[in-house]
């Protein structure tokens, strides 16, 4: 057994005294694909640096910690190439947190960074535009700061709404020669998905620079999660992502799981699997309804939101919701789904693929609707990876990363299944990936349901308060947007010191600006659609 | 003196029956679109107000007539006001120059489809002034891709129309539905749409994007522009641009049936009713009007289907598409009539 | 000469046509929020067609639309656009408040960027409860507000 395991760990042992040697840095592998650094902060720019040279190249997170005297700033960096991820840990002084940017290093930093500047008063040095990003530049203070206290507000406060006046900063062209115009897209507006905002400018119909505002429907979340118990976060991390509550649930429950060291039976395993996929399904249809929306094609809209009714059908059987499940729960299932239940999504598998035909037939045999997409909104893979991009929008630009395959949980690797990828890169491959997911997902569904086993849904001895121990965890799931992770510090209470949410549509969408220039409003407008955003999930 | 005076009443009454027969199609139409795309949604559609949501056009009316007129404070007043009532006027000119039966038009100009073709494009002026009187950033771009819209569909439009004249040698839409009467053998019309079939193709497309219809609905296309050159405007005024758009609806259909669809002829049943003294007019008359219905059908069907095109498309569709096309057949239609005459 | 009419018979006539019209033609703003947003979607599509049937059309702008139907959670930052949009639309004008969020703040009613309520900043005509509300739910919220617009019982 001893043997086995650091065989598994080669590649992480090897990283670690690597980092330990060059860098002085404490660093340890804490579990296959998982190596645990603490570094100094006069050498941290230098690690970083490594490891981008070292093949590090996608960066999943930045998270802050207030540890009471000190922040901590938390990186995860990934490798694809022997699967490991870098967990670096560097410690700044409460009262001058700053530390070097590495938006230089990775793209992907720019949000990240805001973010962490606007909930925890961190100041990156040499950040290019290290402004609020969340949150409107008049607030006051760091919502994630432990000295920063949720007060529930008193029930009864009539018309004595506090607002936050949101400035418009976008100056017109001062010249008067220039043919510029600032067009103001959002938060209201039909193709925004949600709340979101983009500050476009255009020459003509011709975009010339994007900048997407959110925060329109930040809740606080992280905070949140601050004063609940373990059990009580479950619900609130359905409406993070609201079209694929699923997956949230099961995000969160493997990170609190790995805290506490809670084996899950294995037939909680094999139906988590099905209802993530399930779920996956259901998001994938809401995105082609989507789409064909925002394509003025209202028949697919209505089409789409048929099909995705079935899946509705079936999530509720086993949850009683429609939406937002909360069905997967740390330990497992809340329970059992009812008898008959398998059949139900027996039939489903036998219709669906019946009907995702007549999409094909609508959408590929439709020049119109071909030459809206081909083309539009390319992607380069180097771009994307270095942008952070996660998910079918990855996989879409030539890129075969899907963490169900490279980093398994749950009982991924007993299932056959394939990394659908397009080369294109462009908003149609991004569209025709998803349609090729669904069946990907009907495949695994059904070798999950043939192997189905009888027995528990909820591991034993999990206990009404959760105390998990001190330490923190990392969960990645491949969720239907790309990659979704939860990184929670347990301090030894029933709530948690910090959960942090690396949201895929957050990063997603942070690359946009970055390639979507250039284009002309119709173009933007897909181009925006293919993202497959969501707001809950982006502003938390 | 008497004449005048008759001229004068006959005038009227021709403006009244347009208006009249105009308002009842928009108002059925309202309907039977949002009732068609329902279906076509797997939906019911409207079913609520009256028997099958047949009073749905009638509250919708009611009210739209009682909201409250907004102007936006910095909204170039006159211009807004004036806008939606020159959409609705110009909207209703062409309509003048078709008529649903022989003899039942208001104005049986003898340069008739010219008359059409120039006050059709006058409505893109009603739309530049709603765009720019608005002073909203959408509304202006919405008014802007219809004029470059009007600009490169009018064009192809006119051109389709120039075989079906030069065949019938008369610019009267009355001539040119006459010239459409006979038939082979009795039973196949002879119908323009036989003679003229790219001509056809090139109206067809063309009036679709006149109409501004999914896949040409850029000028409001919802997801880009929010509603367009009409995104300021509420109640009243809003439904006089609604009222303008279906109008261009049906007088759209209504020029491709009399062009293409041999107006209110069909075999052996005009013929037949010719002998039924006044009753012939109503039989000509629903032949026009189910004629119609079924290109209006037609579209609805189109709208139900097609996504919208790219700004760039549409432009080229029509520059490179529909303009060779229209100039092909008319040099294709000379030469044959040409060689027919000579012959 | 200035005719005067009795303010009876225009009220009587607001009653009796207008009132008795209204409630067919409800045109919502396309806003959505947050999770109600897709169960308002959901709604209004093939299954439920809950807004079409009811002669509801929805309408991109707020100029041609009366009904608000606010879906989803209130944020401090969003408030102020939300309470634009409600004073954009012209009158008479409809708000239904869908869900948790948009009646007290839901399950976010502790977090320091959440309004407790839409009802803080524009009058509210019918509540829906739920997190988030049913499409069956939603389509009761719009039979009460029809019977209230019909009977007469809006107030501003």
């Amino acid at each position: 057994m001893d043997a086995e395991q650091s065989v598994e760990l080669e590649a992480e042992q090897k990283l670690a005294e690597e980092l330990a040697e060059r860098f002085s840095a404490e660093a340890e592998p804490k579990r296959r694909h998982r190596v645990d650094v603490r570094v100094d902060r006069s050498s941290f720019y230098q690690l970083a640096e490594h490891l981008r040279h070292a093949g590090f190249d996608h960066l999943s997170c930045i998270t802050g910690v207030d540890l009471g005297e000190k922040l901590e700033v938390v990186y995860h960096l990934w490798r694809q190439r022997d699967r490991v991820l870098a967990e670096v840990h560097v410690e700044l002084p409460a009262e001058k947190p700053e530390i070097e940017s590495v938006v230089s290093l990775w793209k992907a930093a720019d949000w990240h960074e805001r973010e962490t500047y606007d909930m925890l008063g961190v100041v990156f040095t040499g950040h290019p535009d290290l402004r609020r990003i969340l949150l409107p530049e008049s607030f006051q203070g760091h919502p994630l700061r432990k000295d920063f206290k949720l007060e529930p507000q008193p029930w009864y406060r009539q018309g004595r709404a506090e607002l936050w006046e949101t400035e418009v900063r976008v100056e017109a062209a001062e010249d008067g020669e220039t043919e510029t115009m600032v067009l103001n897209i959002g938060p209201q507006h039909p193709s925004t998905h949600g709340v979101a905002r983009l500050v476009t400018t255009l020459s003509g119909e011709t975009v010339l620079k994007v900048e997407p505002v959110i925060g329109y429907l930040h809740r606080g979340i992280e905070k949140i999660c601050e004063n609940r118990t373990y059990p009580q976060i479950v619900p609130i991390t359905d409406r993070l992502d609201y079209i694929s509550a699923m997956a949230n649930n099961l995000g969160y429950a493997l990170a609190v799981e790995e805290l506490m060291g809670i084996k899950v039976p294995e037939r909680a395993e094999y139906l988590r699997v099905i209802l993530a996929e399930l779920q996956r399904i259901a998001n994938h249809l809401m995105f082609i309804a989507a789409f064909g929306a925002d394509l003025g094609a209202w028949t697919v809209m209505m089409y789409g939101f048929r099909e995705r009714e079935m899946v509705l059908d079936l999530l509720e059987q086993v949850s009683g919701q429609r939406l937002l499940y909360n069905y997967i729960t740390i330990g497992g299932l809340r329970q059992d789904v009812p008898q008959g239940w398998e059949d139900n999504v027996r039939i489903f598998l036998q219709e669906l693929p019946r009907r995702l035909k007549d999409y094909e037939r609508y959408f590929f045999n439709n020049e119109i609707f071909l030459r809206r997409c081909r083309g539009v909104g390319v992607l380069e893979p180097e771009l994307a990876i270095e942008l952070g991009v996660t998910g079918p929008m990855l996989r879409a630009s030539g890129v075969a990363r899907d963490l169900r395959r490279d980093e398994p949980y749950s009982v991924y690797p007993k299932f056959d299944f394939e990394v659908v990828t397009e080369q294109e890169g462009d908003t149609l491959a991004r569209f025709v990936i998803r349609l090729k997911e669904i069946y990907e997902s009907l495949h695994i569904i059904e070798q999950a349901l043939d192997d189905l086993p009888e027995g528990e849904v909820m591991a034993e001895k999990v206990p009404k308060v959760l105390r998990p121990p001190k330490g923190h965890a990392y969960s990645r799931i491949e969720s239907p947007k790309g990659e979704l992770a939860f990184y929670v510090v347990s301090d030894g209470s029933p709530k948690p010191y910090r959960v942090r949410i690396r949201s895929p549509a957050f990063c997603n969408l942070s690359a946009f600006p970055h390639y979507c220039t250039g284009e002309i409003i119709p173009d933007m407008i897909i181009n925006f659609a293919s993202i497959d955003i969501v707001m809950g999930e982006i502003d938390r | 003196m008497s004449e005048l005076v008759w001229s004068i009443l006959k005038a009227l009454v021709g403006v009244v029956a347009v208006i009249l027969f105009l308002s009842l199609n928009v108002l059925f139409l309202t309907w039977m679109e949002r009732k068609v795309i329902a279906r076509i949604h797997v939906r019911y559609g409207p079913n609520r107000a009256g028997p099958f949501g047949l009073l749905q056009p009638i509250a919708d009316m009611l009210k739209l007539l009682t909201k409250e007129d907004i102007v936006p404070e910095k909204a170039d007043r006159i211009v807004f006001n004036l806008a939606p009532i020159m959409a609705f006027l110009f909207a209703l000119l062409p309509a003048a120059a078709i008529g649903i039966g022989s003899g039942l038009i208001a104005a049986d100009l003898p340069a008739g489809v010219l008359y059409i073709a120039a006050v059709a494009s006058l409505s893109t002026i009603a739309v530049l002034m709603a765009a720019w009187g608005s002073n909203n950033k959408y509304s202006l771009l919405g008014g802007m891709r219809t004029a470059a819209q009007s600009l490169s569909y009018e064009i192809p439009l006119v051109l389709s129309m120039l075989g079906v004249v030069a065949i019938v040698g008369s610019l009267s839409t009355q001539d040119i539905v006459e010239a459409q009467s006979s038939a082979w053998f009795g039973i196949i019309p002879k119908w323009f749409i036989f003679y003229q079939p790219i001509a056809f193709i090139v109206f067809l497309s063309a009036v679709v994007a006149e109409m501004g219809r999914i896949p040409f609905d850029l000028p409001e296309s919802e997801s880009e522009l929010v509603a367009g050159f009409h995104t300021e405007y509420s109640g009243m005024k809003f439904a006089m641009f609604m009222f303008a758009e279906y109008i261009h609806f049906v007088v759209g259909s209504a020029l491709l049936v009399t062009l293409f669809l041999g107006g209110w002829h069909l075999p052996v049943v005009t013929p037949l009713a010719e002998s039924l003294g006044v009753l012939k007019y109503v039989v000509q008359v629903a032949v026009f009007v189910a004629k119609m219905y079924a290109v209006i059908f037609l579209l609805m069907w189109v709208r139900g289907t097609l996504t919208r095109t790219k700004v760039n498309d549409m432009l080229g569709f029509g520059w490179k598409g529909l303009l060779p096309l229209a100039l092909f057949n008319v040099v294709l239609t000379g030469v044959v009539l040409t060689l027919r005459g000579g012959a | 000469m200035e005719v005067k009419l009795p303010k009876v018979i225009l009220t009587k006539l607001d009653r009796l046509v207008f009132d008795q019209a209204r409630p067919y033609t409800m045109w919502p703003l396309t806003f959505g929020l947050a999770c109600c947003a897709i169960e308002m979607m959901a709604t209004g599509c093939s299954r439920y067609d809950a807004f079409e049937r009811f002669g509801m059309l929805f309408r991109a702008t707020p100029r041609q639309a009366d009904l608000m139907i606010v879906a989803g959670t209130v944020t401090k930052k969003m408030a102020p656009n939300v309470k634009r949009l409600y004073e954009q639309m012209p009158e008479p004008k409809y708000v239904i408040a869908m869900g948790e969020c948009a009646i007290s703040g839901g399950p976010f009613y502790d977090s320091y960027s959440v309004l407790n309520g839409v009802d803080e900043i524009i009058p509210v005509d019918v509540y829906v409860p739920g997190c988030p509300p049913r499409p069956e739910t939603l389509i009761d919220a719009i039979v009460k507000l029809q019977k209230k617009i019909k009977e007469g019982r809006i107030e501003r």
